[in-house]
Protein backbone atom coordinates (compact mmCIF):
# COMPACT_ATOMS: atom_id res chain seq x y z
CA UNK A 1 0.00 0.00 0.00
CA UNK A 2 2.34 2.63 1.53
CA UNK A 3 4.84 1.20 -2.18
CA UNK A 4 1.86 1.99 -3.94
CA UNK A 5 1.47 5.16 -2.78
CA UNK A 6 5.22 6.33 -3.00
CA UNK A 7 5.72 5.20 -6.88
CA UNK A 8 2.77 7.47 -7.59
CA UNK A 9 4.09 10.37 -6.32
CA UNK A 10 7.34 9.80 -7.75
CA UNK A 11 5.42 9.73 -11.10
CA UNK A 12 3.32 12.88 -10.29
CA UNK A 13 6.88 14.57 -9.33
CA UNK A 14 8.76 13.52 -12.20
CA UNK A 15 5.78 14.36 -14.31
CA UNK A 16 5.47 17.92 -13.01
CA UNK A 17 9.19 18.56 -13.39
CA UNK A 18 9.12 17.06 -16.75
CA UNK A 19 6.74 19.97 -17.67
CA UNK A 20 8.36 22.58 -15.90
CA UNK A 21 11.33 21.60 -17.88
CA UNK A 22 9.68 21.35 -20.90
CA UNK A 23 8.15 25.11 -20.29
CA UNK A 24 11.85 26.28 -19.69
CA UNK A 25 12.61 24.73 -23.10
CA UNK A 26 15.77 22.46 -21.52
CA UNK A 27 14.92 19.31 -23.26
CA UNK A 28 16.97 16.31 -23.79
CA UNK A 29 18.24 15.32 -27.09
CA UNK A 30 15.41 12.13 -27.62
CA UNK A 31 12.43 15.00 -26.53
CA UNK A 32 13.32 17.79 -28.69
CA UNK A 33 13.82 15.27 -31.72
CA UNK A 34 10.46 14.22 -31.41
CA UNK A 35 9.03 18.01 -30.98
CA UNK A 36 11.00 19.04 -34.01
CA UNK A 37 10.50 16.26 -36.79
CA UNK A 38 6.40 15.95 -34.80
CA UNK A 39 5.36 18.76 -37.77
CA UNK A 40 6.88 17.17 -40.64
CA UNK A 41 5.50 13.76 -39.45
CA UNK A 42 1.60 14.93 -39.31
CA UNK A 43 2.19 16.98 -41.97
CA UNK A 44 3.74 13.69 -44.55
CA UNK A 45 0.94 11.27 -42.65
CA UNK A 46 -2.09 13.49 -43.44
CA UNK A 47 -1.14 14.10 -46.89
CA UNK A 48 0.76 11.18 -47.88
CA UNK A 49 0.53 8.39 -45.99
CA UNK A 50 -3.39 8.52 -45.83
CA UNK A 51 -3.79 9.24 -49.30
CA UNK A 52 -1.39 6.26 -50.71
CA UNK A 53 -3.33 4.22 -48.71
CA UNK A 54 -6.67 5.36 -49.45
CA UNK A 55 -4.99 4.67 -53.11
CA UNK A 56 -4.55 1.27 -52.09
CA UNK A 57 -7.69 0.81 -50.91
CA UNK A 58 -9.53 1.81 -54.12
CA UNK A 59 -7.88 -0.12 -56.44
CA UNK A 60 -9.03 -3.33 -55.53
CA UNK A 61 -12.32 -2.32 -55.22
CA UNK A 62 -14.70 -1.31 -57.81
CA UNK A 63 -15.27 2.63 -57.32
CA UNK A 64 -17.29 4.72 -59.45
CA UNK A 65 -18.35 8.34 -58.41
CA UNK A 66 -21.88 7.76 -60.43
CA UNK A 67 -22.19 4.92 -58.01
CA UNK A 68 -20.70 6.01 -54.68
CA UNK A 69 -22.10 3.38 -52.23
CA UNK A 70 -22.33 0.46 -54.39
CA UNK A 71 -18.49 -0.61 -53.76
CA UNK A 72 -17.77 -4.03 -54.07
CA UNK A 73 -14.39 -5.79 -52.90
CA UNK A 74 -12.90 -6.84 -56.60
CA UNK A 75 -9.56 -7.90 -55.01
CA UNK A 76 -6.84 -8.09 -58.10
CA UNK A 77 -9.98 -7.31 -61.06
CA UNK A 78 -8.67 -3.70 -61.72
CA UNK A 79 -5.33 -4.84 -62.38
CA UNK A 80 -6.05 -8.16 -64.26
CA UNK A 81 -8.65 -5.58 -66.23
CA UNK A 82 -4.85 -3.69 -66.98
CA UNK A 83 -4.04 -6.12 -68.88
CA UNK A 84 -6.52 -6.41 -71.02
CA UNK A 85 -6.71 -3.05 -72.05
CA UNK A 86 -5.50 -1.69 -74.89
CA UNK A 87 -4.98 1.80 -73.82
CA UNK A 88 -3.21 0.77 -71.27
CA UNK A 89 -0.53 -0.76 -73.00
CA UNK A 90 -0.31 2.17 -75.27
CA UNK A 91 -0.43 4.71 -72.18
CA UNK A 92 2.76 2.22 -71.32
CA UNK A 93 4.48 2.43 -74.64
CA UNK A 94 4.28 6.25 -74.91
CA UNK A 95 5.11 6.86 -71.13
CA UNK A 96 8.27 4.60 -71.99
CA UNK A 97 9.10 6.35 -75.05
CA UNK A 98 8.60 10.04 -73.90
CA UNK A 99 9.94 9.02 -70.56
CA UNK A 100 13.57 7.73 -72.13
CA UNK A 101 13.52 10.72 -74.66
CA UNK A 102 12.97 13.09 -72.03
CA UNK A 103 15.62 11.69 -69.32
CA UNK A 104 18.42 11.00 -71.70
CA UNK A 105 18.43 14.24 -74.10
CA UNK A 106 17.90 16.76 -71.27
CA UNK A 107 20.88 14.74 -68.94
CA UNK A 108 23.04 15.03 -72.13
CA UNK A 109 22.10 18.53 -72.73
CA UNK A 110 21.81 19.50 -69.24
CA UNK A 111 25.39 18.07 -68.80
CA UNK A 112 26.92 20.79 -71.86
CA UNK A 113 25.49 23.44 -70.36
CA UNK A 114 26.48 23.15 -66.53
CA UNK A 115 29.81 22.82 -68.04
CA UNK A 116 29.67 25.88 -70.44
CA UNK A 117 28.82 28.05 -67.65
CA UNK A 118 30.51 27.03 -65.08
CA UNK A 119 33.34 28.62 -66.83
CA UNK A 120 34.38 32.41 -65.98
CA UNK A 121 33.68 34.30 -68.41
CA UNK A 122 32.13 38.40 -69.18
CA UNK A 123 28.33 38.15 -68.93
CA UNK A 124 28.21 34.64 -66.96
CA UNK A 125 25.43 35.87 -64.68
CA UNK A 126 23.07 36.68 -68.69
CA UNK A 127 23.95 33.04 -69.84
CA UNK A 128 23.48 31.48 -66.63
CA UNK A 129 20.06 33.00 -66.10
CA UNK A 130 19.24 31.65 -69.99
CA UNK A 131 20.56 27.94 -68.58
CA UNK A 132 18.04 28.30 -65.30
CA UNK A 133 15.12 30.36 -66.27
CA UNK A 134 13.57 27.78 -68.08
CA UNK A 135 13.70 25.33 -65.24
CA UNK A 136 12.00 28.32 -63.30
CA UNK A 137 9.55 28.65 -65.83
CA UNK A 138 5.88 26.85 -65.14
CA UNK A 139 5.61 22.97 -67.10
CA UNK A 140 2.30 24.23 -68.31
CA UNK A 141 3.47 27.74 -69.62
CA UNK A 142 6.37 26.39 -71.45
CA UNK A 143 4.31 23.65 -73.00
CA UNK A 144 1.47 26.34 -73.91
CA UNK A 145 4.04 28.51 -75.35
CA UNK A 146 5.66 25.62 -77.18
CA UNK A 147 2.40 25.16 -78.72
CA UNK A 148 2.28 28.52 -80.33
CA UNK A 149 5.42 28.20 -81.39
CA UNK A 150 5.06 24.97 -82.94
CA UNK A 151 1.36 25.94 -84.94
CA UNK A 152 0.68 24.61 -88.11
CA UNK A 153 -0.43 27.74 -89.92
CA UNK A 154 0.65 30.96 -87.43
CA UNK A 155 3.33 28.93 -85.67
CA UNK A 156 7.09 31.08 -85.90
CA UNK A 157 8.91 27.84 -86.26
CA UNK A 158 7.09 27.03 -89.31
CA UNK A 159 7.29 30.07 -90.59
CA UNK A 160 11.14 30.62 -89.81
CA UNK A 161 11.78 27.28 -92.37
CA UNK A 162 9.85 28.15 -94.56
CA UNK A 163 11.59 31.92 -95.24
CA UNK A 164 14.80 30.22 -94.86
CA UNK A 165 13.80 27.37 -97.40
CA UNK A 166 14.50 24.40 -95.34
CA UNK A 167 10.50 22.98 -95.87
CA UNK A 168 8.63 23.49 -98.85
CA UNK A 169 5.17 23.23 -97.15
CA UNK A 170 3.88 23.37 -93.48
CA UNK A 171 4.45 20.69 -91.35
CA UNK A 172 1.83 19.58 -88.56
CA UNK A 173 4.36 19.42 -86.12
CA UNK A 174 1.70 17.92 -83.27
CA UNK A 175 -0.66 16.11 -86.00
CA UNK A 176 1.00 13.35 -87.14
CA UNK A 177 1.44 10.64 -84.48
CA UNK A 178 5.00 10.18 -84.43
CA UNK A 179 5.71 13.76 -85.28
CA UNK A 180 4.06 14.90 -82.66
CA UNK A 181 5.63 12.72 -80.17
CA UNK A 182 8.90 13.72 -81.58
CA UNK A 183 7.75 17.55 -81.14
CA UNK A 184 6.54 16.93 -77.85
CA UNK A 185 9.89 15.15 -76.50
CA UNK A 186 11.63 18.43 -77.93
CA UNK A 187 9.90 20.88 -75.94
CA UNK A 188 10.43 19.05 -72.91
CA UNK A 189 14.18 18.88 -73.25
CA UNK A 190 14.07 22.79 -73.55
CA UNK A 191 12.05 23.04 -70.65
CA UNK A 192 14.05 19.97 -68.40
CA UNK A 193 17.58 20.50 -69.32
CA UNK A 194 17.65 23.32 -67.36
CA UNK A 195 16.91 21.52 -64.18
CA UNK A 196 19.59 18.93 -65.46
CA UNK A 197 22.17 21.81 -65.48
CA UNK A 198 21.04 23.65 -62.02
CA UNK A 199 22.05 20.70 -60.36
CA UNK A 200 25.29 19.67 -62.29
CA UNK A 201 26.59 23.18 -61.90
CA UNK A 202 26.23 22.86 -58.01
CA UNK A 203 28.15 19.79 -58.37
CA UNK A 204 30.89 21.34 -60.93
CA UNK A 205 31.62 24.42 -58.33
CA UNK A 206 31.94 21.73 -55.54
CA UNK A 207 34.50 19.42 -57.66
CA UNK A 208 38.38 21.48 -56.07
CA UNK A 209 40.69 23.03 -58.70
CA UNK A 210 43.29 20.53 -57.16
CA UNK A 211 42.17 17.64 -59.09
CA UNK A 212 42.19 19.70 -62.78
CA UNK A 213 46.05 20.91 -61.56
CA UNK A 214 47.37 17.98 -60.98
CA UNK A 215 45.54 16.34 -64.21
CA UNK A 216 47.20 19.19 -66.40
CA UNK A 217 50.66 18.10 -64.74
CA UNK A 218 50.32 14.50 -65.99
CA UNK A 219 49.12 15.87 -68.87
CA UNK A 220 45.60 14.89 -69.63
CA UNK A 221 43.66 16.36 -72.61
CA UNK A 222 40.58 17.89 -71.74
CA UNK A 223 37.85 14.97 -72.84
CA UNK A 224 40.46 12.70 -70.23
CA UNK A 225 39.81 15.48 -67.53
CA UNK A 226 36.48 15.20 -68.49
CA UNK A 227 36.14 11.09 -68.25
CA UNK A 228 38.52 10.55 -65.01
CA UNK A 229 37.99 13.38 -62.93
CA UNK A 230 34.35 15.51 -63.67
CA UNK A 231 32.20 12.57 -64.38
CA UNK A 232 33.23 10.61 -61.31
CA UNK A 233 32.84 13.38 -59.17
CA UNK A 234 29.58 14.42 -60.01
CA UNK A 235 28.44 10.75 -59.80
CA UNK A 236 25.85 11.96 -56.76
CA UNK A 237 24.68 14.87 -58.63
CA UNK A 238 24.18 13.40 -62.01
CA UNK A 239 21.94 10.57 -59.27
CA UNK A 240 20.01 13.17 -57.64
CA UNK A 241 18.95 14.87 -61.06
CA UNK A 242 18.37 11.58 -62.75
CA UNK A 243 15.67 10.70 -59.99
CA UNK A 244 14.19 14.16 -59.97
CA UNK A 245 14.27 13.99 -63.55
CA UNK A 246 12.53 10.26 -64.01
CA UNK A 247 9.77 11.20 -61.54
CA UNK A 248 8.73 13.96 -63.26
CA UNK A 249 9.11 12.49 -66.91
CA UNK A 250 7.13 9.82 -66.07
CA UNK A 251 4.23 11.31 -64.32
CA UNK A 252 4.78 14.64 -66.15
CA UNK A 253 1.07 16.27 -67.30
CA UNK A 254 1.46 19.55 -68.21
CA UNK A 255 3.43 18.74 -71.69
CA UNK A 256 1.23 16.22 -73.30
CA UNK A 257 -1.85 17.86 -71.67
CA UNK A 258 -1.27 21.63 -73.42
CA UNK A 259 0.42 20.52 -76.80
CA UNK A 260 -1.30 17.04 -77.39
CA UNK A 261 -4.12 16.86 -75.39
CA UNK A 262 -2.39 12.81 -76.19
CA UNK A 263 -3.50 13.20 -79.79
CA UNK A 264 -4.34 12.03 -82.53
CA UNK A 265 -6.11 9.87 -81.27
CA UNK A 266 -4.47 8.21 -78.13
CA UNK A 267 -0.64 8.09 -79.96
CA UNK A 268 0.65 10.44 -77.49
CA UNK A 269 -1.13 9.94 -74.41
CA UNK A 270 1.15 8.89 -71.57
CA UNK A 271 -0.06 7.44 -68.22
CA UNK A 272 -0.24 10.54 -66.23
CA UNK A 273 -3.17 11.76 -69.17
CA UNK A 274 -4.98 7.93 -68.81
CA UNK A 275 -5.04 8.53 -64.99
CA UNK A 276 -6.45 11.89 -65.38
CA UNK A 277 -8.73 10.30 -67.85
CA UNK A 278 -10.28 7.35 -66.41
CA UNK A 279 -10.67 9.35 -62.94
CA UNK A 280 -11.55 12.85 -63.78
CA UNK A 281 -13.54 12.06 -66.91
CA UNK A 282 -15.04 8.53 -66.29
CA UNK A 283 -14.86 9.05 -62.65
CA UNK A 284 -14.16 5.12 -62.39
CA UNK A 285 -11.67 6.01 -59.25
CA UNK A 286 -11.00 2.39 -58.58
CA UNK A 287 -9.57 1.69 -62.19
CA UNK A 288 -7.90 5.16 -61.80
CA UNK A 289 -6.30 4.50 -58.73
CA UNK A 290 -4.58 0.88 -60.07
CA UNK A 291 -3.40 2.43 -62.80
CA UNK A 292 -2.06 5.45 -60.77
CA UNK A 293 -0.37 2.85 -58.21
CA UNK A 294 1.49 0.89 -61.51
CA UNK A 295 2.69 4.54 -62.13
CA UNK A 296 3.98 4.75 -58.90
CA UNK A 297 5.63 1.51 -59.05
CA UNK A 298 7.24 1.99 -62.31
CA UNK A 299 9.11 5.54 -60.75
CA UNK A 300 9.66 3.69 -57.71
CA UNK A 301 12.01 0.56 -59.48
CA UNK A 302 13.69 3.10 -61.68
CA UNK A 303 14.63 5.37 -58.68
CA UNK A 304 15.96 2.30 -56.67
CA UNK A 305 17.61 0.91 -59.92
CA UNK A 306 19.59 4.05 -60.26
CA UNK A 307 20.89 4.11 -56.46
CA UNK A 308 21.87 0.79 -56.96
CA UNK A 309 23.94 1.50 -60.09
CA UNK A 310 24.93 4.74 -59.66
CA UNK A 311 25.97 4.75 -55.59
CA UNK A 312 27.68 1.56 -55.59
CA UNK A 313 31.27 1.76 -56.81
CA UNK B 1 58.04 32.47 -79.09
CA UNK B 2 56.76 30.29 -81.49
CA UNK B 3 55.42 28.19 -78.43
CA UNK B 4 53.83 31.50 -76.72
CA UNK B 5 52.18 32.39 -79.59
CA UNK B 6 50.79 29.56 -80.70
CA UNK B 7 49.44 29.18 -76.91
CA UNK B 8 48.41 33.04 -77.26
CA UNK B 9 46.03 31.46 -80.28
CA UNK B 10 45.15 28.42 -78.81
CA UNK B 11 43.09 30.39 -75.56
CA UNK B 12 42.32 33.25 -78.48
CA UNK B 13 40.57 30.32 -80.40
CA UNK B 14 39.08 28.93 -77.25
CA UNK B 15 37.30 32.33 -75.93
CA UNK B 16 35.99 32.60 -78.95
CA UNK B 17 34.50 28.90 -79.04
CA UNK B 18 33.38 29.81 -75.50
CA UNK B 19 31.29 32.51 -76.61
CA UNK B 20 29.83 31.18 -79.54
CA UNK B 21 28.67 28.48 -77.40
CA UNK B 22 27.38 31.12 -74.67
CA UNK B 23 25.75 33.12 -77.61
CA UNK B 24 24.23 29.56 -78.96
CA UNK B 25 22.60 28.87 -75.73
CA UNK B 26 21.77 32.25 -74.78
CA UNK B 27 19.56 32.18 -78.25
CA UNK B 28 18.17 28.56 -77.51
CA UNK B 29 16.74 29.38 -74.18
CA UNK B 30 16.07 32.83 -74.51
CA UNK B 31 14.03 32.63 -78.35
CA UNK B 32 11.03 30.99 -76.93
CA UNK B 33 10.94 33.79 -73.78
CA UNK B 34 11.56 36.88 -76.58
CA UNK B 35 8.86 35.48 -78.54
CA UNK B 36 6.42 35.46 -75.88
CA UNK B 37 7.55 39.16 -75.32
CA UNK B 38 7.43 39.87 -78.99
CA UNK B 39 3.63 38.97 -79.37
CA UNK B 40 2.10 40.21 -76.32
CA UNK B 41 3.70 43.45 -77.15
CA UNK B 42 1.51 43.27 -80.83
CA UNK B 43 -2.07 43.99 -81.83
CA UNK B 44 -4.27 41.36 -82.38
CA UNK B 45 -4.17 41.35 -86.52
CA UNK B 46 -0.64 41.09 -85.93
CA UNK B 47 -0.30 38.52 -83.45
CA UNK B 48 -2.53 36.14 -86.24
CA UNK B 49 -0.91 37.32 -88.98
CA UNK B 50 0.56 35.03 -92.02
CA UNK B 51 3.38 35.17 -92.93
CA UNK B 52 4.66 35.96 -89.37
CA UNK B 53 4.94 39.53 -88.64
CA UNK B 54 8.38 39.53 -86.30
CA UNK B 55 8.48 43.02 -84.99
CA UNK B 56 5.13 44.41 -83.11
CA UNK B 57 4.56 48.23 -84.99
CA UNK B 58 3.38 49.70 -82.97
CA UNK B 59 4.57 47.96 -79.68
CA UNK B 60 1.32 48.68 -77.65
CA UNK B 61 -0.01 47.08 -74.45
CA UNK B 62 -3.48 46.51 -75.13
CA UNK B 63 -2.85 43.19 -74.52
CA UNK B 64 -1.46 43.56 -71.08
CA UNK B 65 -4.85 45.83 -70.22
CA UNK B 66 -7.00 43.60 -72.15
CA UNK B 67 -6.17 40.27 -70.19
CA UNK B 68 -7.25 41.71 -66.97
CA UNK B 69 -10.44 42.95 -68.61
CA UNK B 70 -11.04 39.31 -70.13
CA UNK B 71 -10.62 37.69 -67.18
CA UNK B 72 -10.24 38.31 -63.08
CA UNK B 73 -6.60 37.95 -63.48
CA UNK B 74 -5.61 40.27 -60.62
CA UNK B 75 -7.39 37.56 -58.62
CA UNK B 76 -5.06 34.87 -60.14
CA UNK B 77 -1.97 36.96 -59.46
CA UNK B 78 -3.42 37.17 -55.99
CA UNK B 79 -4.29 33.43 -55.53
CA UNK B 80 -0.40 32.64 -56.80
CA UNK B 81 1.13 34.59 -54.56
CA UNK B 82 -0.95 34.05 -51.50
CA UNK B 83 -0.64 30.37 -52.10
CA UNK B 84 2.71 30.35 -53.32
CA UNK B 85 4.12 32.35 -49.92
CA UNK B 86 1.82 30.13 -47.60
CA UNK B 87 3.38 26.90 -48.90
CA UNK B 88 6.60 28.14 -48.77
CA UNK B 89 6.76 29.29 -45.39
CA UNK B 90 4.80 26.17 -43.89
CA UNK B 91 7.47 24.47 -46.28
CA UNK B 92 10.40 25.46 -44.96
CA UNK B 93 8.89 25.92 -41.47
CA UNK B 94 8.30 22.47 -41.26
CA UNK B 95 11.83 20.80 -42.81
CA UNK B 96 13.77 23.67 -40.81
CA UNK B 97 12.63 21.90 -38.01
CA UNK B 98 12.37 18.50 -39.19
CA UNK B 99 15.96 18.92 -40.56
CA UNK B 100 17.77 19.83 -37.61
CA UNK B 101 17.29 16.71 -35.44
CA UNK B 102 18.44 14.77 -38.88
CA UNK B 103 21.71 16.38 -38.91
CA UNK B 104 22.51 16.58 -35.70
CA UNK B 105 21.42 14.86 -32.62
CA UNK B 106 22.14 11.17 -32.10
CA UNK B 107 18.63 9.58 -32.22
CA UNK B 108 17.91 6.12 -33.99
CA UNK B 109 16.33 5.44 -36.94
CA UNK B 110 17.89 9.11 -38.01
CA UNK B 111 18.67 7.16 -41.81
CA UNK B 112 15.18 5.25 -41.85
CA UNK B 113 13.38 8.88 -41.65
CA UNK B 114 16.11 10.54 -44.00
CA UNK B 115 15.50 7.55 -46.55
CA UNK B 116 11.73 7.71 -45.65
CA UNK B 117 11.19 11.76 -46.58
CA UNK B 118 12.90 11.39 -50.06
CA UNK B 119 10.90 8.25 -50.91
CA UNK B 120 7.94 10.39 -50.73
CA UNK B 121 8.59 12.42 -53.50
CA UNK B 122 8.55 9.21 -55.83
CA UNK B 123 4.87 9.08 -55.00
CA UNK B 124 3.49 10.50 -58.54
CA UNK B 125 1.13 14.24 -57.68
CA UNK B 126 -1.54 12.67 -59.93
CA UNK B 127 -1.67 9.08 -58.03
CA UNK B 128 -2.45 11.20 -55.13
CA UNK B 129 -5.03 13.34 -56.77
CA UNK B 130 -7.88 11.36 -56.52
CA UNK B 131 -7.48 10.53 -52.74
CA UNK B 132 -6.92 14.49 -51.89
CA UNK B 133 -9.62 15.13 -54.06
CA UNK B 134 -11.73 12.96 -51.71
CA UNK B 135 -10.41 14.79 -48.66
CA UNK B 136 -10.91 17.63 -49.21
CA UNK B 137 -14.51 16.81 -50.63
CA UNK B 138 -15.08 15.48 -47.20
CA UNK B 139 -13.42 18.34 -45.42
CA UNK B 140 -15.24 20.86 -47.55
CA UNK B 141 -12.24 22.32 -48.53
CA UNK B 142 -12.86 21.87 -52.50
CA UNK B 143 -12.55 24.94 -54.24
CA UNK B 144 -10.63 27.37 -51.63
CA UNK B 145 -7.41 28.77 -52.18
CA UNK B 146 -6.16 27.19 -48.72
CA UNK B 147 -7.15 23.83 -50.29
CA UNK B 148 -3.76 24.08 -52.18
CA UNK B 149 -1.20 25.18 -49.37
CA UNK B 150 -0.71 21.93 -47.87
CA UNK B 151 -0.21 19.62 -50.41
CA UNK B 152 1.92 21.84 -52.06
CA UNK B 153 3.70 22.42 -48.91
CA UNK B 154 4.31 19.06 -48.72
CA UNK B 155 5.71 18.60 -52.47
CA UNK B 156 8.46 20.91 -51.66
CA UNK B 157 9.28 19.29 -48.07
CA UNK B 158 11.71 16.48 -48.74
CA UNK B 159 14.13 18.06 -50.98
CA UNK B 160 13.89 21.68 -48.69
CA UNK B 161 14.45 19.14 -45.47
CA UNK B 162 17.74 17.73 -47.71
CA UNK B 163 19.37 20.90 -48.23
CA UNK B 164 18.54 22.12 -44.79
CA UNK B 165 20.13 18.92 -43.11
CA UNK B 166 23.11 19.02 -45.58
CA UNK B 167 23.11 22.54 -44.36
CA UNK B 168 23.01 21.78 -40.38
CA UNK B 169 25.95 19.58 -40.53
CA UNK B 170 28.12 22.59 -41.89
CA UNK B 171 27.36 24.48 -38.88
CA UNK B 172 30.36 23.60 -36.18
CA UNK B 173 28.13 22.19 -33.41
CA UNK B 174 30.97 24.00 -30.97
CA UNK B 175 29.04 27.40 -31.37
CA UNK B 176 26.16 25.68 -30.13
CA UNK B 177 28.00 24.61 -27.28
CA UNK B 178 29.54 27.85 -26.25
CA UNK B 179 25.54 28.94 -26.66
CA UNK B 180 24.44 26.39 -23.84
CA UNK B 181 27.71 27.51 -21.32
CA UNK B 182 26.34 30.98 -21.82
CA UNK B 183 22.48 30.07 -20.20
CA UNK B 184 20.92 29.43 -23.80
CA UNK B 185 18.45 26.43 -23.30
CA UNK B 186 18.21 23.58 -25.98
CA UNK B 187 15.85 25.32 -27.78
CA UNK B 188 17.19 28.50 -27.08
CA UNK B 189 20.93 27.56 -29.15
CA UNK B 190 18.89 26.24 -31.96
CA UNK B 191 17.26 29.41 -32.39
CA UNK B 192 19.16 31.99 -31.93
CA UNK B 193 22.92 29.95 -33.54
CA UNK B 194 21.94 27.85 -35.63
CA UNK B 195 18.75 29.44 -37.73
CA UNK B 196 20.70 32.58 -38.62
CA UNK B 197 23.83 30.55 -39.69
CA UNK B 198 21.58 28.73 -42.23
CA UNK B 199 19.98 31.29 -43.82
CA UNK B 200 21.33 30.57 -47.62
CA UNK B 201 20.38 27.20 -46.88
CA UNK B 202 16.96 28.51 -45.91
CA UNK B 203 16.78 30.84 -48.67
CA UNK B 204 17.77 28.01 -51.39
CA UNK B 205 15.07 26.03 -49.88
CA UNK B 206 12.20 28.97 -49.83
CA UNK B 207 13.42 29.78 -53.47
CA UNK B 208 12.37 25.26 -54.34
CA UNK B 209 9.31 25.63 -52.72
CA UNK B 210 7.91 29.08 -53.82
CA UNK B 211 9.30 27.80 -57.46
CA UNK B 212 7.62 24.74 -57.32
CA UNK B 213 3.92 26.02 -55.45
CA UNK B 214 3.80 28.88 -58.28
CA UNK B 215 4.54 26.80 -61.11
CA UNK B 216 2.19 23.51 -60.20
CA UNK B 217 -0.90 22.83 -62.32
CA UNK B 218 -2.29 19.52 -62.05
CA UNK B 219 -3.86 19.70 -58.54
CA UNK B 220 -4.91 22.97 -58.88
CA UNK B 221 -6.76 22.38 -62.23
CA UNK B 222 -7.82 19.07 -60.39
CA UNK B 223 -9.27 20.86 -56.99
CA UNK B 224 -10.35 24.53 -58.20
CA UNK B 225 -12.91 25.22 -60.70
CA UNK B 226 -14.03 28.43 -59.60
CA UNK B 227 -12.71 30.81 -62.26
CA UNK B 228 -11.83 33.64 -59.21
CA UNK B 229 -9.61 31.09 -57.11
CA UNK B 230 -7.68 30.12 -60.24
CA UNK B 231 -3.90 30.67 -60.12
CA UNK B 232 -1.85 31.87 -62.62
CA UNK B 233 -1.09 28.58 -64.29
CA UNK B 234 -4.55 27.62 -64.87
CA UNK B 235 -5.97 31.17 -65.38
CA UNK B 236 -3.93 31.54 -68.22
CA UNK B 237 -4.68 28.12 -69.76
CA UNK B 238 -7.95 28.60 -69.47
CA UNK B 239 -8.04 32.10 -71.19
CA UNK B 240 -8.63 30.46 -74.71
CA UNK B 241 -11.94 30.82 -75.95
CA UNK B 242 -14.48 28.19 -77.99
CA UNK B 243 -13.33 29.31 -81.03
CA UNK B 244 -9.75 30.12 -81.38
CA UNK B 245 -6.16 30.77 -79.10
CA UNK B 246 -6.14 34.00 -77.88
CA UNK B 247 -2.36 33.84 -78.16
CA UNK B 248 -1.78 37.60 -77.51
CA UNK B 249 -3.56 37.66 -74.45
CA UNK B 250 -1.76 34.70 -73.23
CA UNK B 251 1.31 36.14 -74.73
CA UNK B 252 0.65 39.11 -72.07
CA UNK B 253 -0.14 37.01 -68.95
CA UNK B 254 2.87 34.09 -69.49
CA UNK B 255 5.23 37.27 -69.48
CA UNK B 256 3.63 38.72 -66.10
CA UNK B 257 3.85 35.25 -64.89
CA UNK B 258 7.35 34.81 -65.52
CA UNK B 259 8.32 38.26 -63.92
CA UNK B 260 8.68 37.33 -60.21
CA UNK B 261 10.62 33.99 -61.60
CA UNK B 262 13.34 36.12 -63.86
CA UNK B 263 13.66 38.46 -60.52
CA UNK B 264 14.16 35.65 -57.87
CA UNK B 265 17.22 34.18 -60.63
CA UNK B 266 18.48 36.67 -61.19
CA UNK B 267 19.40 38.81 -57.59
CA UNK B 268 19.37 34.92 -55.80
CA UNK B 269 21.24 33.14 -58.47
CA UNK B 270 24.62 32.65 -56.49
CA UNK B 271 22.67 32.12 -53.27
CA UNK B 272 20.63 29.01 -55.02
CA UNK B 273 23.88 27.71 -56.66
CA UNK B 274 26.25 27.39 -53.46
CA UNK B 275 22.65 26.62 -51.50
CA UNK B 276 22.38 23.57 -53.84
CA UNK B 277 26.13 22.81 -53.86
CA UNK B 278 26.05 22.26 -49.95
CA UNK B 279 22.94 20.35 -50.15
CA UNK B 280 23.34 17.99 -52.98
CA UNK B 281 27.13 16.79 -51.44
CA UNK B 282 25.60 15.25 -48.73
CA UNK B 283 22.24 14.07 -49.80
Amino acid sequence: MSDTRKTHSTAVYGYQSRVRRLLSGDLTEGELAILLLLPAIVLIFSMVIYPVGRLIWLSVHEFRLTAPHDTPFVGLGNYMEMLQDDRFWSAMRVTGIYGVGTIVLPAALGMVLALVVNRAFRGRWLARLAVILPWAMPHSLSALTWSWLLDTSQGVVNDMLLRGGLIESRIHWLGEPDLAMFSLILATTWKTASFVALILLAGLQSISDEFYDSAAVDGAGPFQRFWRITLPMLRPHLLIALIFRTIVAIQLFDFPYALTKGGPGISTRPLSLYVYRVTLGHLNFGYGAALAIVMSLIIIVLTVTYMRVLRER
Amino acid sequence: MTYDLSRQLKSRVNSTLLYVLVAVICIYSFSPIIWLILTSLKADPQVHAVPVEYLPSPPTLEQYFAVFRRAPFHLFIFNSVFISAAATVVCVGVATLAAYPLARLRIRGKNVLLVGFLLISTFPLISMMVPLFEIFRELGMLNQRITLILPYAIFSLPISIWILTAFFREIPSALEDSARIDGCSSLGALVRVVFPLSAPGVATASMMAFINSWNEFTLAFSLITDRVRFTLPVGITLLRDQYAMPWGLISAGISIAIIPLVFLIVVFQKTLITGLTKGAVKG
